[in-house]
């Protein structure tokens, strides 16, 4: 009797990793496939995107594949051209755009509307701020042959990104710099790479991990609705009306890349997009840029004069392919590079 | 014995109440007027004057039974075209339509005409109102005649804890989630795209699209009778086969024979043999139009649309034109007839799926179109090759009957339910909503 159950259960148990080895399986094979973890721990930065890694980013109005090349950018519609110059391109989750079709997202855009006069290479990175971004300029790109950097800045989102206590102590880990003055800071590096990050990094690779966390977290939506608890935002926990800091730490890391540039001695260009639907904030920024001698656009006016709209999707607030196409077709009219 | 129905009874208005507890007295007053007619059809029949007051109860019983389905489900397509045609504004009723509707009033007009013909002898509320409400067929078939299931509901062997009807139950239920969940939910995605979010489609996306809604109402719609199949085993009920591996079928008549068994074998016996019986002389021609009138019906039943009654017309005339060729002794090669009535079962079902006649002229001209620029989605394409692997792999019923190794029983129920719970909650964590069946809209 008792053999009997033994050998049951060890089928049950058999058949349950079958089951789960399938599912794996069949969610990747599927119109079901979800978002794998695009990014892994990086020491200097903290997180980078995987490179050689194709992932598929999903909502309810896209479904989108998006591919990294060997340094972990997104990937370029065109091969690399060493006897052209380079343009940099840094910002956030906008510009890095996992959920616009490839050939549409800015950098590529960009080099439709130049002809491919440049190589446009976009390092935006989701989640992060220009402190992070002067990070990555810093120890990610090689100045040798660029001639622009591109910096889109989006004032009220990186206002809340360049302060790390604003990062949830589950978020992944980041680099910052803080900044006592324009000139004086230090880097905080992001914490040491631990077994859980290890972990992470390796069953984000796997669709049955990403599943398990949208049932955890739909289950604890789910509680907070039912309990009518208010919904509490990780990522903004010490938010205060007083944002001298921040505007600090923006104004700083803008300063540190502008003298970043200057001192590659290579004739390096440093231009700002700017959005925020603020004017206060705009004025503010317009007034530090002008000081510090860096040409800069307000895309929202831009885009406003031109008669057109900065529209994101329908169900997400990420610019859409539509804007991405005429950001970079505004560029060029403007002459904001040439 | 009396406690088991009454068990059965009250899970199975639990079950009907979850999903909206309004409908509950309809359903019970459905359940207490028929019942209330067919046993003064038994006093009547006592009398000599039964043959009159019973064809009198039989006429009230039927307008009720229609009656309560056409408000319902139909009289705000009537009140739709009446404002079409004669440019009226009568409001709609808007009333959501009540779950199960049409399959319960089905299942208690067969009883009431076969009561009425004397073929039944039920006295017990009990039992009729367990062969109306017994759960895992109440929602969406299969409709179970009372022949059926009344004599399973007294035997008393039927009583005793079978641990092969329970193993063979959750099996089968499995294989009926797994339908559903893994396959019917993969292909409804296509087909809502192509039908629902398209504005226009070309030859592949078209085909695409058609064949993806053709594989969904299969498994959707076989997934769920499996599911009540299975569920009904656990209480040692056998509940009739709905389908045998319709897209099997080498010509319409197979089709339908293959295809919704129970309704087939229900419009037979209710709508075409009634009508067959009403002409003076029966020929070959009468027998047609019969066929035609009551695919019409059969159609409309569907829903309350004329989409469904051109889908209706269509397979009327389908299995006219299958008929003429027996006639004639057509005979033609396995293949090409599978090939040419999977063809035109998965045409017709363009109206079925499509909300209009704009719709369906959408996905038709892609699919008679030259537009052949598309990017091909190879999953989709690995999607459709493993389906026509899988019908022609045994079907649900074929395994019931095969005596499995006890052990491979308990590896593919345990596989099947683990994979498709998984599924589920995926489906719910991502859309938020539950997926439902077809078959709960009809």
């Amino acid at each position: 009797m008792f053999k009997v159950k033994i050998k049951q259960i060890s089928i049950v148990l058999l058949s349950s990793v079958f089951a789960l080895i399938s599912f794996e399986f069949f969610l990747n094979f599927s119109p079901f496939v979800s978002n794998t973890s695009p990014v892994r721990y990086d020491e200097k930065v903290g997180m980078w995107h995987k490179e050689n890694y194709v992932g598929y980013i999903q909502d309810e109005c896209y479904k989108t594949k998006y591919i990294f090349d060997h340094q972990g950018l997104q990937k370029n519609v065109y091969n690399y051209d060493k006897t052209k110059k380079d343009v940099i391109l840094l910002g956030a989750s906008m510009i890095e755009a996992l959920m616009v079709k490839n050939k549409n997202i800015i950098h590529n855009s960009l080099a439709r509307e130049f002809n491919r006069k440049y190589n446009f290479m976009n390092y935006a990175l989701a989640g992060s701020g220009p402190t992070q971004q002067y990070v990555i300029l810093k120890d990610k790109v090689n100045l040798e042959n660029v001639k622009y950097v591109i910096h889109f800045i989006e004032i009220e989102g990186d206002l809340l990104d360049v302060v790390s206590a604003n990062l949830s102590p589950l978020a992944r880990p980041k680099v910052f710099v803080e900044f006592s003055s324009l000139n004086d800071y230090r880097i905080v590096p992001p914490r040491d790479k631990t077994i859980v990050d290890t972990i992470g990094d390796f069953l984000g690779n796997y669709q049955l991990y990403n599943y398990l966390k949208k049932v955890i977290y739909h289950i604890k939506d789910s509680h907070v609705i039912k309990n009518n608890k208010p919904i509490k935002k990780t990522d903004n926990n010490n938010h205060t009306d007083d944002l001298s800091t921040n505007w600090l730490f923006i104004k700083g890391a803008i300063h540190q890349i502008n003298n970043l540039l200057k001192l590659a001695d290579k004739n390096i260009e440093y231009r700002i997009i700017l959005t925020s639907n603020n004017n206060k904030n705009v004025t503010d920024m317009e007034k530090f840029l002008k000081f510090e001698n860096i040409k800069y656009m307000h895309l929202n006016n831009i885009f406003k004069n031109n008669g057109m709209d900065l529209r994101g999707f329908k169900c997400d607030t990420h610019w859409n392919d539509e804007t991405h196409k005429n950001i970079a077709k505004l560029i060029n009219i403007s002459s904001f590079i040439n | 014995m009396t406690a088991s129905k009454i068990f059965l009874i009250l899970s199975s208005l639990f079950f009907y109440g979850w999903w909206n507890t309004i409908y509950l007295p309809l359903i019970l007053g459905s359940i207490l007027f028929n019942f209330t007619i067919t046993n003064l059809m038994s006093k009547f029949q006592k009398t000599k004057k039964h043959e009159f007051s019973n064809k009198i109860l039989l006429q009230i019983g039927l307008l009720f039974n229609i009656g309560l389905l056409v408000y319902f489900k139909y009289m705000d397509f009537f009140i739709y075209n009446i404002n079409t045609l004669l440019n009226y504004n009568i409001d709609t009723l808007k009333y959501a339509l009540p779950l199960a509707i049409s399959f319960f009033t089905l299942q208690q007009i067969a009883f009431l005409i076969d009561k009425y013909e004397g073929l039944i002898n039920n006295k017990s509320f009990l039992d009729y109102s367990l062969f109306v409400l017994f759960f895992p067929q109440l929602i969406a078939g299969p409709i179970v005649h009372h022949k059926q299931m009344m004599p399973q509901f007294f035997n008393p062997r039927n009583k005793i804890f079978n641990k092969k009807n329970i193993m063979l139950g959750l099996l089968i239920f499995s294989i009926g989630l797994f339908k559903k969940v893994i396959i019917a939910d993969t292909f409804a995605i296509w087909a809502t795209s192509g039908f629902d979010n398209s504005i226009s489609l070309n030859l592949l996306e078209a085909w695409a699209t058609s064949l993806s809604y053709t594989i969904q109402l299969y498994f959707d719609f076989s997934g769920y009778t499996d599911m009540a199949i299975g569920a009904a085993l656990l209480f040692n009920i056998m509940l009739p086969i709905n389908f045998n591996s319709p897209y099997k079928a080498t010509g319409m008549i197979d089709f339908w024979q293959r295809w919704h068994i129970t309704l087939s074998n229900f419009i037979t016996i209710y709508i075409y043999t009634p009508i067959v019986r009403s002409f003076d002389n029966f020929s070959f021609n009468k027998a047609m139009f019969a066929t035609v009138i009551t695919f019409l019906i059969a159609g409309l039943w569907h829903g309350s649309s004329w989409m469904f009654v051109i889908f209706g017309g269509l397979h009327g005339i389908g299995l006219v034109i299958n008929h003429c060729w027996r006639k004639m002794k057509v005979k033609l090669n396995t293949l090409l007839s599978w090939f040419i009535t999977f063809n035109f079962i998965n045409i017709t079902f363009i109206f079925f799926r499509a909300n209009n006649l704009g719709d369906a002229s959408k996905v038709l001209n892609g699919m008679f179109s030259i537009n052949m620029a598309s990017n091909v989605d190879f999953i989709q394409l690995a999607y459709f090759g493993l389906f026509f692997l899988i019908i022609f792999l045994p079907n649900s019923n074929e395994i019931m009957k095969t005596k499995l190794p006890k052990n491979l029983v308990i590896f593919a129920t345990s596989f099947l339910f683990i994979i498709s719970l998984l599924q589920l909650t995926n489906i719910l964590v991502q859309s938020d909503k539950i997926s439902e069946f077809l078959y709960f809209n009809f």
